[in-house]
């Protein structure tokens, strides 16, 4: 009896090997497990034994049914599994997903403004229009300073204003405009163009985007001003960066720094970049001068602040490795989606 | 600006551990940038002095056979051509390996062993310009090596040690000095390190009592001169200037003329005072400062003449004899044969002094001073450094007479300053001996009383530099050292923000732009005037005065014309892409901001749709203020008046427009294939919802049906009516949908097969199928009636 049982296990897996369709798996389920099958038709003939043995061939059998299904029902999901094959070269580059991009300089502006958001600073923004009261009065440059008559703000001959009016040379100007909306504490970030007359190489354009930080309080101790450089500089960079202030002098600042970082191309051991020194000068800052306070309506013996203004396509180029200030008006798309 | 460390130490003992690399680091962080060290002595590495002790000619040439003694460098064979050489002399020779310039070589040469004539050659005996010494040992006729007539040093000596060019120089940023007018002379700076490093400033030199003369002088005029000097020095010889101070002069830049001209350079570069020697018997007195009449002008020694008419001049009873603070002219110059010299020691108008110079179009180490405001008491000092080194050089001359006019001596400044005051902008204390430590070291005088401090600017820092309690503090900190501060975090009351806390709308337009595919470009604000004709509004636009090019002298009113530049930039790169930019705008001569994208590709059709998918998902997903497109728009401009809308606010302003870009814009902006369809949106005349303005709907309970419909009809017929007459058919209708059109075959010319889909539903139950049979029959006919509409 057991025989038979070993023997008909062997002739199911061979005939399950053998099937290829689901029909022809079918046709063994009907064959074997069927009603007229000849797994049932054994279990019939259990009758004609003795109880012992009955008993011991009834638990081959049945173990033989169980077995008989499960290899069944395996090879139906086997046969079904093969038919989904498809034949694809893992290998080949990814397909191109159609998204735009912002510009770097744009991206980079905004990443700032969620730092600066961080802080509670809000994100102002003036016009690129201006006169020479906010560009140069206000920001206490002397009547007679230089730096009004030189060529390189770019002057407006046909103005309805009468007073002489210009595409802004810097933003430092529009921090009054703001300031005169409402009186201090003031916490704001100001980004925007700035137009210069320059002869443009690959290290001078004549439109160039700055970000400026002011915050004006009453009591700002000029470490403080760490805070604004530390957070433009990290989130630029990633990570922290050593800086440093010296002393320099601007008309609308008092005192007034030159805000260097360790250079990142040597890492602070001198290099051809940063001219052997380690240090490369990133941003001007300082404590807004008592006249540039007063243009704005605020009270220099009451409040007093802290700003910095930095060049975005300066820190852009250092942190992508850009060598060419030009790319960013040029707009070669090529250039462009290198920075999504 | 150039400043020798060996000539600092005249004036303090800097340590001699401090390298210059330390001082160049102190003195960036502490005042002014320093940009680098030089060291002047490394370029005459190989040269020492040697001694000639035998000359023979070399037969049938013009050379010598010259032994030169060279010390502990031996006796050394050199053949040598110069006319001067004779035995007796002392000169520079340059052992193998040193590197020099020979006239004519072009290239630096490095010195060999050499055969000439069959002789050896162990050197070669130098001419100053073959060295980089021309300042120092001034080429006077004809040309021959240096002759070391007046230098104390033995043969074999380093050259570079025995002329003093063992010396560091720093390279000043002169730009970091503009509000430091006393730092620009190496008194100034001494001064500086003696405050830096606690040191103490030597003595410096007094006049003593000059005879008085009152002729000298006439009334200079108050209004362009502070303060005028004139001193004559009698029984004078026109020489060379010592060695010494040549090399000096020459280690700061300066060429060495004649010890006249030298002295007033080595002053000026020693206390910041410039000054000017008259050859006295060229003079008729007084001497006196006016303007400029018309019709005047200045001879000057290269033989130009410039008008100086109303500029500020030092005239005698003759003429006008220099611009003054900016140059001398020709006449009444110092000569060899000169031996009374008349010297004017003065100050002038700062302001005046920068106009003069820049209408000469003269820069000079003068000007460049009295620019920045130099102190009228700053001649006391460069008269007496004058007076002392005349009594040095040449003790046989004779101050005679001096005269001092004084129209606006420079006032001290005075100032209170409280400690708390300091305490607050600094973040942390400093004691009253503290600051006043510090400032008495930069020359002010210092009064406690209780928190205040009473001060007293010196003059040298009284012409504008100091004048508020703020540029105490930056005099406290930057002695203090920036670096030794700890960090303070500002403290701030919490308190409401001056403006709801959301992202501009320029942001949110740039983003929502970016997320349908466009890329970002930013283009000039000024335009090409040829692009003029493609747009709205070519009036009335603001002009450059000194623009990038004539051609571009105008500033943009739109942005579309310079995107579809940037279109044209890239098509040759791919087929089909977008770009857009939001940026300010000018038109009518007024700023405004604006919003623009592009879109090329083959097929108007889809580019149309996909721009108005743009536009609509902008109005959607900024929650702005509801716009209406209204088909058309006519006059001039980039867009075919045949495919645009309109964009009009509620309020019936316009906003902008989308549109197709017609052929001559195309060709004006180099587009060479492909469609574009472009829209520009003022930004400044979009509204946002002070929120979100989203209201939930249900969903439906029941299922919706629905069916698809076709119908050729004429190209008349917008889409825009029918959809209008379709919605409010049967109050079971939820929507209707474009499906797609087709033209081409099988459709008559000037038709369309339109397809549709029309959505059903009712909120109580759901539809039957008789029930949307029925609406489907109202659709066909209603098709039918309003458009003649033939259903496919
Ligand atoms: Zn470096």
């Amino acid at each position: 009896m057991s025989e038979s049982v070993d023997t008909l296990r062997e002739r199911l897996q061979t005939a399950l090997s053998a099937a290829t369709s689901g029909e022809a798996v079918e046709q063994i389920r009907v064959d074997f497990l069927g009603k007229k099958g000849v797994i049932t038709a054994l279990l019939k003939s259990l009758g004609t034994l003795d109880p012992e043995a009955r008993r011991q061939a009834g638990q081959a059998i049945n173990s033989l049914k169980v077995d008989a299904q499960a290899a069944i029902d395996e090879r139906k999901e086997a046969l079904l599994d093969a038919a989904d094959g498809v034949v694809i070269d893992v290998t080949m580059p990814g397909a191109s997903v159609a998204v735009g991009g912002l510009h770097p300089i744009t991206r980079m502006m905004y990443d700032l403004d969620d730092a600066f958001a961080a802080l509670n600073f809000e994100v102002y923004q003036g016009p690129e229009i201006s006169t020479e009261d906010f560009e140069f009065d206000h920001m206490n440059f002397p009547p007679d300073h230089p730096a009004r008559e030189s060529m390189d703000t770019y002057w407006i001959g046909n103005a309805s204003d009468n007073r002489p009016t210009c595409l802004r040379p810097h933003l430092t100007g529009g921090s009054v405009r703001r300031m005169l909306q409402g009186p201090p504490p003031y916490r704001f970030v100001y980004p925007g163009h700035v137009y210069r007359n320059e002869t443009t190489d690959a290290r001078h354009e004549r439109a160039f985007v700055q970000y400026e930080a002011l915050i004006v309080d009453r009591d700002v101790p000029f470490t403080a001003g760490k805070l604004l450089i530390d957070t433009i500089l990290e989130t630029v960079f990633g990570r922290p960066v050593k800086t440093r202030m010296r002393a320099g002098f601007f008309p609308f600042v008092e005192p007034g720094y030159e805000i260097d970082m360790e250079c990142q191309v040597c890492g602070g051991k001198g290099c051809s970049l940063c001219k052997h020194v380690g240090w490369l000068e990133v941003m001007p800052g300082g404590v807004p001068h008592p006249n540039v306070l007063r243009a704005a309506g605020v009270d220099p013996d009451q409040w007093t602040g802290f700003y910095v203004n930095v060049g975005l396509d300066r820190l852009v180029m250092m942190r992508y490795g850009i060598d060419d200030v030009r790319l960013f008006h040029g707009g070669d798309l090529r250039f462009l989606r290198q920075f999504r | 600006m150039k400043v020798s460390i060996e000539w600092l130490r005249d004036y303090v003992d800097l340590p001699p551990d401090l390298t210059p690399e330390r001082i160049m680091h102190d003195l960036t962080l502490s005042t002014v940038e320093v940009e680098g060290v030089e060291y002047p002595g490394r370029a005459l590495a190989g040269l020492v002095v040697g001694a000639v002790t035998a000359v023979e000619p070399v037969p049938g040439t013009h050379l010598h056979r010259v032994m030169v003694d060279a010390g502990a460098q031996g006796q050394r064979q050199v053949v040598c051509g110069a006319a001067n050489v004779h035995v007796g002399m002392r000169s520079v020779l340059a052992l193998p390996g040193a590197t020099i310039a020979p006239k004519g070589a072009g290239a630096p040469l490095k010195v060999d062993v050499v055969e000439m004539r069959g002789l050896r050659s162990e050197g070669v005996l130098c001419a100053a310009d073959e060295v980089g010494l021309e300042a120092v040992f001034p080429v006077s006729g004809e040309r021959g090596i240096i002759d070391l007539v007046d230098v104390v040093a033995s043969p074999g000596d380093d050259l570079a040690g025995v002329i003093g060019f063992d010396d560091a120089v720093l390279e000043i940023d002169n730009k970091s000095l503009t509000n430091r007018p006393d730092l620009w002379g190496h008194v100034g700076l001494a001064r500086e390190f003696a405050a830096i490093y606690g040191l103490v400033l030597k003595p410096q030199p007094q006049s003593g009592n000059l005879p008085e003369r009152t002729d000298l002088l006439g009334s200079p005029d108050a209004a362009l001169c502070n303060r005028f000097t004139a001193t004559v020095f009698e029984n004078v010889e026109v020489t060379t200037a010592p060695l010494w101070m040549r090399s000096r002069l020459a280690r700061v830049g300066q060429r060495s003329i004649d010890l006249w001209v030298d002295l007033t350079n080595y002053v000026m570069f020693a206390t910041g005072q410039p000054s000017h020697a008259y050859d006295q018997a060229e003079l008729s007195f007084p001497l006196t400062v006016r303007s400029g009449r018309a019709g005047e002008v200045l001879e000057l020694l290269d033989g130009s003449a410039p008008d100086v008419n109303g500029l500020p001049c030092i005239a005698d009873g003759t003429d006008v004899l220099a611009a003054a603070g900016v140059m001398g002219g020709a006449r009444s110059g110092v000569s060899d044969t000169t031996r009374t010299i008349y010297l004017e020691m003065a100050s002038f108008d700062a302001t005046l002094v920068r106009r003069s110079s820049q209408r000469l179009g003269l820069r000079t180490e003068a000007s460049a001073r009295f620019e920045k405001a130099v102190d009228s008491q700053r001649i006391d000092l460069g008269l007496a450094h004058m007076v002392d080194l005349v009594r040095t050089i040449q003790p046989q001359a004779r101050v005679t007479g001096h005269q001092d006019v004084v129209n606006k001596p420079t006032q001290r400044t005075s100032l209170t300053v409280d400690l708390s005051f300091i305490e607050a902008r600094l973040g942390k204390r400093f004691g009253a001996s503290a600051v006043t430590r510090a400032l008495t070291a930069l020359g002010f005088d210092c009064r406690e009383a209780g928190d205040s401090l009473h001060l007293t600017a010196p003059t040298w820092r009284s012409t504008g530099d100091i004048s508020l309690p703020a540029d105490i503090v930056e005099e406290v900190a930057r002695l203090h050292g920036y670096d030794n501060f700890a960090f303070v975090p500002p403290r701030i009351d919490l308190q409401r923000l001056p403006r709801a806390r959301r992202l501009p709308l320029d942001r949110r337009l740039r983003e929502q732009l970016v997320a349908t595919g466009l890329q970002e470009v930013f283009t000039y604000p000024w335009t090409d005037e040829a692009l003029l004709p493609i747009t709205m509004a070519p009036d009335d636009l603001f002009e450059l005065s000194a623009p990038p090019s004539p051609a571009q002298r105008f500033l943009r009113p739109e942005l579309v014309p310079g995107l579809l530049e940037v279109v044209a930039r890239n098509q040759h790169l791919e087929e089909a892409f977008g770009v857009f930019e939001v940026g300010a705008i000018f038109p009518g001569r007024r700023e405004a901001r604006s919003l623009a994208a592009a879109l090329i590709g083959d097929d108007p059709q889809s580019l149309f749709a996909r721009a108005k998918g743009v536009l609509e998902s902008l109005v959607r997903n900024l929650h702005l203020h509801p716009i209406q497109l209204r088909v058309g728009r006519h006059g001039q401009g980039w867009y075919d008046e045949h495919a645009v809308l309109t964009v009009v606010a509620a309020s019936g302003e316009e906003v902008g427009l989308l549109g197709r870009v017609n052929a001559r814009a195309r060709r004006a902006t180099g587009i060479k294939r492909g469609d574009v369809v472009a829209l520009e949106l003022r930004v400044d005349r979009l509204r946002e919802y002070a929120t979100r303005e989203n209201r939930y709907t249900p969903l439906p309970i029941y299922p919706e049906t629905g069916f698809d419909l076709t119908f050729v009809l004429a190209d008349s017929v917008l889409w825009q009516s029918v959809y209008e007459a379709l919605s409010p058919v049967d109050p079971t209708v939820r929507a209707v949908h474009w499906l797609g059109e087709y033209r081409g075959k099988g459709i008559e010319t000037g038709h369309r097969a339109l397809s549709l889909r029309v959505t059903l539903g009712r909120s109580d139950r759901t539809l039957t199928a008789e029930e949307a049979e029925s609406v489907r029959q109202t659709v066909i006919n209603r098709v039918r009636a309003d458009f003649a509409g033939v259903q496919r």
